[in-house]
């Protein structure tokens, strides 16, 4: 036997080395003790997933038809929920020791993971304690009748316009923690912290063309504000819509451009023309906003339509080739 | 070209029309030659003609030009003051075509939006079928069949547009291209749009409650059909009339025998008791003398005034022939054809109301949780009235589990005061429901928080993954435990190890850690974890020399000690049988040979090779050498222990002996 000590601890250090590759991120993580899927699960009971919607809502009084319900989450509430979760298979004194030596862990890191659930991919993570969640119930037709409903909360007042093209991650957003369709016209909501404006819209499906209706005994009125040709805006001025005799929600198109133009909704001359006669038809989406003290929807300010009138026949006769 | 629109703009335009309208061209180039002294006759060139077509869909539009539809295709929602559209990528398209006899900006197309049971929509026709019998479209088309919407005249009449509508129901539009919403997927943002003439309103039943309408919209094509269309409308109603859904018919069975056997009943006199007196504004689409065609779709309650021992499916069948006959009547063809037109686009969307997002968002009951209604709700007879606390409990029936009925405060996760969220007012871990039951002073039990912990447990018991993950945490527990106690007895070797951080958890990637560390310690100080390499030869032992010279030579030679004069020592030495070292002993021998100095050299390197098999296996396993070697140089100070070595050449030694005895 031959044994040469600086050969043989060559060998070692460079069969060793090779053996074992080196590791990145051996570094023990703080969140890495309460499994991902584990966390995951737990976060989504607190935003109160999967909870019978009777526990939210004990009598049916609490939240009538056609109402909106606003509260605050109960942290307390939730708390019992986790922990009952949490009880799970801790049969012995054992388990419910390392329970309570792990709880606070436990809540920590879900009050982390809670902020950021509805986070996008390169959005900034938020962590720290967690704040108030507040939020509401919405039981509407409105609810069943446009999927898709823009719900947007402001920490404040939006200052840059409506505010509505904010980004997620824009100072004055508030980020959504869930928003949701409990029931084909049950809307639940929940807001990380407390919004001082809620905004909410009908979904834009690009620009719609229509009137506005009520139902009345024998029938269906609609009438349709002019809209003033010069600034965009719907003055106070009103015509009825006129409907075609025994078809049913025909609009006489004739008559309608007939009042129009009565009432100055013509361009240059004394017709409308089909540009004209779209522009007093469109209807932007309409959006209520809770949380001004005036209560007054401020539609008309932020979604004024600036349409121009042009009549581009003849520029088009005159030299510029159509595709 | 017009400005481009900015953010927020679109500019709209009444028409765009193309420089061609779409058909078949000749393109004539003449030349004409003039010389002095030469006729023309002798300077002709002859003309070219080239012949050019310019293509525009014609009976159906290629999915590719259709950017959107308005209400959106299959969709269910509340549409009814909503006009629907269409919006097409080609600006120019609707004006590609002429309408005889009309002015350029007249649209060839119009957008009918079509109830359940006005018209039928026919799927995949020969191209020439598309149209009306009798009509037949000029020059070139584009498929070689297509759908069509076949159509009684008076439903033309009441239900398109007319042919002073239709220029103002097409405009093109000219949107941000920045603006994806408008763009919708668009080159240039140029846009033509189609709308239609028709509110897709609801449907009303007999209790005047809204019902959903299936509406379809199609885009039709009026060429060579213009004058089908209403050159004015009908002095209008201030109301719509909405849709009814609701027909009584009421024949007696035996009515209905003679009218089906004989059919002496004349379709008149049966379609009288057919509609009941209709309500006004309320028009009932089973009027059978306007569009029999649709009795069959629509929804008919049959109501007769025969005995009740009339079955269902009878009256089904009585309806069905009703029906089929009012539709193969023959003077109603007569006097409203059926029409065809040619449609280039259709889809299908469903009205469930006529209320408005806003007239609905607007009345809204807005409050905070426990804000009981303002409004009149329905009335809930027979219930106790709502038991309602400022904080946000509700009393609610409890049974407790002794059986006894008690009422007890319970309050969601939902609450009408702001939360306090400090760590500090957290609720504190409880292990089981009970402990989070509250009695309050009025003497009755707050449940809310045991409820929620019930509800928690009960739905992670209700996922086996959540159960499995919960069980597999906490044994990974248990065992970081186990691993960290562990550490902590081993902490002095382990602050030894150069660059290895003692933490306090143990991980995954502690191992990959440590075993790095002892390479790394034992590659730095060899001496220090190693020790020096095992000499080839350990020192002999010494010898015992005590005791007499007799006893010890006798020892030495295996012999009894040998005591008292020579003739005992002469006894003893007889009587001491003679030992013979035989190789039988040793492994792989014959039993009996000689062990020979062959044997001897044999085995020396057998024992060679099995040393430094047993070295250097020793040493492959890094951390196990390296513990060996540590732990060895603690021990280091003590004499060797007789090893195997030692006992062979110890029995080498003794049977030597003996040999060289004998």
């Amino acid at each position: 036997m031959n044994l040469e000590s600086a050969t043989l601890l060559r060998q070692l250090q460079d069969s060793g080395m090779k053996l074992i590759p080196p590791m990145a991120g051996t570094a023990p993580d703080t969140t890495d003790l309460v499994p991902d899927e584990l966390r995951d699960w737990l976060v989504r009971l607190r935003l109160l997933h999967d909870v019978p919607f009777a526990y939210f809502v004990a009598d049916t009084q609490l939240l009538p038809e056609e109402s909106i319900r606003w509260f605050y989450m109960d942290r307390r509430w939730t708390d019992a929920l986790v922990q009952g979760a949490l009880s799970v298979g801790t049969v012995n004194t054992d388990d419910r020791l390392q329970l309570t030596e792990r709880y606070a862990e436990i809540r920590d890191a879900l009050d982390t993971a809670e902020r950021n659930v509805r986070r996008r991919d390169g959005d900034a993570a938020r962590d720290g304690q967690a704040g108030p969640i507040s939020g509401f119930i919405l039981r509407s037709r409105a609810v069943a009748g446009w999927p898709a409903m823009h719900v947007r909360a402001f920490k404040e007042e939006p200052t840059d316009g409506d505010g509505f093209d904010y980004g997620d991650e824009h100072p004055q957003r508030m980020r959504l923690l869930r928003l949701e369709r409990l029931a084909p016209a049950v809307l639940f909501c929940l807001f990380d912290g407390v919004p001082k404006e809620v905004h909410l819209q009908e979904p834009r499906q690009g620009v719609q063309f229509g009137v506005n209706q009520t139902l009345t005994g024998t029938g269906l009125r609609a009438s349709l504000p002019v809209r003033s040709t010069t600034t965009g805006l719907d003055t106070t001025a009103s015509v009825d819509v006129r409907f075609r005799p025994n078809a049913a929600g025909v609009v006489d198109i004739q008559h309608l451009e007939r009042d129009l133009a009565a009432r100055g909704a013509a361009g240059s001359d004394a017709r409308l023309d089909s540009a004209e006669y779209a522009l007093q038809l469109i209807r932007f989406p309409y959006r209520q906003i809770y949380g001004r003290p005036d209560g007054r929807p401020n539609t008309d300010v932020v979604l004024r339509p600036t349409v121009r009138y042009e009549i581009l026949a003849t520029r088009f006769r005159d030299g510029v080739t159509p595709p | 070209m017009p400005d481009q629109p900015t953010n927020g703009q679109f500019f709209l335009h009444a028409n765009v029309q193309p420089k061609l309208l779409a058909g078949s061209y000749t393109m004539t180039a003449r030349q004409v030659s003039d010389a002095t002294g030469r006729s023309s006759d002798e300077l002709a060139v002859d003309p070219l003609d080239v012949h050019l077509e310019v293509r525009s869909p014609r009976l159906v539009l290629p999915p590719d030009q259709v950017l959107s539809t308005f209400p959106p295709a299959e969709s269910q929602g509340a549409w009814g003051s909503r006009l629907p559209q269409v919006v097409i990528k080609r600006r120019t398209l609707p004006w590609e075509r002429r309408i005889a006899g009309q002015p350029p900006s007249t649209p060839w197309l119009a957008l009918v939006v079509v109830a359940e049971g006005e018209a039928t929509l026919v799927p995949n026709v020969p191209a020439a079928e598309t149209v009306t019998a009798g009509v037949t479209l000029p020059g070139a088309i584009d498929s070689d069949v297509g759908n069509c919407l076949e159509i009684r005249q008076s439903m033309v009449h009441t239900i398109f547009p007319t042919r002073k509508d239709v220029p103002l129901l097409a405009h093109a539009r000219h949107v941000d291209i920045a603006d994806t919403e408008l763009m919708m997927g668009d080159d240039d943002g140029f846009l033509a749009v189609v709308v239609a003439n028709r509110l897709p309103m609801s449907a009303r039943n007999a209790e005047g409650t809204e019902v959903p309408v299936k509406y379809t919209a199609c885009l039709v094509n009026l060429e060579q059909q213009w004058d089908r269309l209403l050159p004015e409308a009908p002095p209008p109603l201030l109301h719509s009339i909405m849709i009814g859904v609701d027909v009584t018919v009421r024949v007696s069975a035996a009515e209905m025998d003679r009218h089906v056997m004989g059919g002496t009943v004349a379709l008149a006199n049966t379609a009288a008791p057919f509609t009941r007196a209709p309500r006004t504004g309320v028009r009932q689409i089973a009027d059978l003398q306007r569009d029999a065609a649709s009795i069959a779709q629509s929804r008919t309650t049959v109501g007769f005034s025969a005995p009740k021992t009339v079955k269902g499916l009878q009256r089904g069948e009585f309806a069905g022939t009703l029906a089929s006959e009012a539709i193969r009547d023959r003077i109603a063809v007569a006097l409203d054809p059926r029409l065809r037109f040619p449609v280039l686009l259709h889809w299908r969307f469903t009205t469930t109301g006529t209320a408005t997002f806003e007239s609905i968002i607007r009345t809204l009951d807005s409050g905070l949780l426990g804000t009981v209604a303002t409004r009149a709700q329905v009335a809930d007879t027979g219930r106790l009235p709502l038991e309602l606390v400022d904080t946000g409990h509700v009393g609610l029936e409890q049974k407790t589990r002794r059986g006894d009925s008690v009422r007890a405060w319970y309050r969601g996760p939902l609450v009408p005061h702001p939360t306090v969220n400090a760590a500090a007012d957290r609720l504190p871990l409880a292990h089981a429901a009970d402990q989070l039951r509250v009695v309050i002073p009025d003497g009755r039990e707050d449940l809310s928080l045991a409820s929620a912990f019930e509800i928690g447990r009960l739905l992670a018991l209700a996922n086996p993954n959540m159960v499995a993950a919960l069980l597999r945490w906490r044994q990974l527990h248990y065992a970081t435990v186990r691993r960290t106690t562990i550490w902590a007895q081993n902490a002095v070797l382990l602050g030894a190890l150069d660059g290895f951080a003692a933490v306090g958890r143990v991980t995954g990637g502690t191992g990959v850690d440590l075993s790095r560390a002892i390479m790394r310690s034992v590659s730095s100080q060899p001496a220090q974890f190693l020790g020096n390499p095992r000499p080839l030869v350990d020192p002999g032992r010494t010898l015992p020399f005590e005791g007499s010279t007799e006893a010890l030579l006798a020892g030495a030679f295996g012999l009894p000690p040998l005591r008292g004069g020579p003739s005992a020592i002469l006894t003893t030495l007889q009587q001491t049988p003679v030992r013979v070292a035989k190789g039988g002993d040793l492994p792989g021998r014959v039993p009996g040979s000689v062990f020979t100095e062959r044997d001897a050299v044999v085995l020396s390197q057998a024992l060679d090779g099995k040393l430094d098999r047993i070295v250097s296996d020793t040493l492959r396993p890094v951390l196990r050498t390296a513990a060996k070697q540590a732990g060895r140089r603690k021990t280091r100070a003590a004499p060797p222990a007789k090893d195997a070595l030692d006992a062979v050449i110890d029995r080498l030694s003794r049977a030597r002996t003996r040999e060289s005895d004998t």
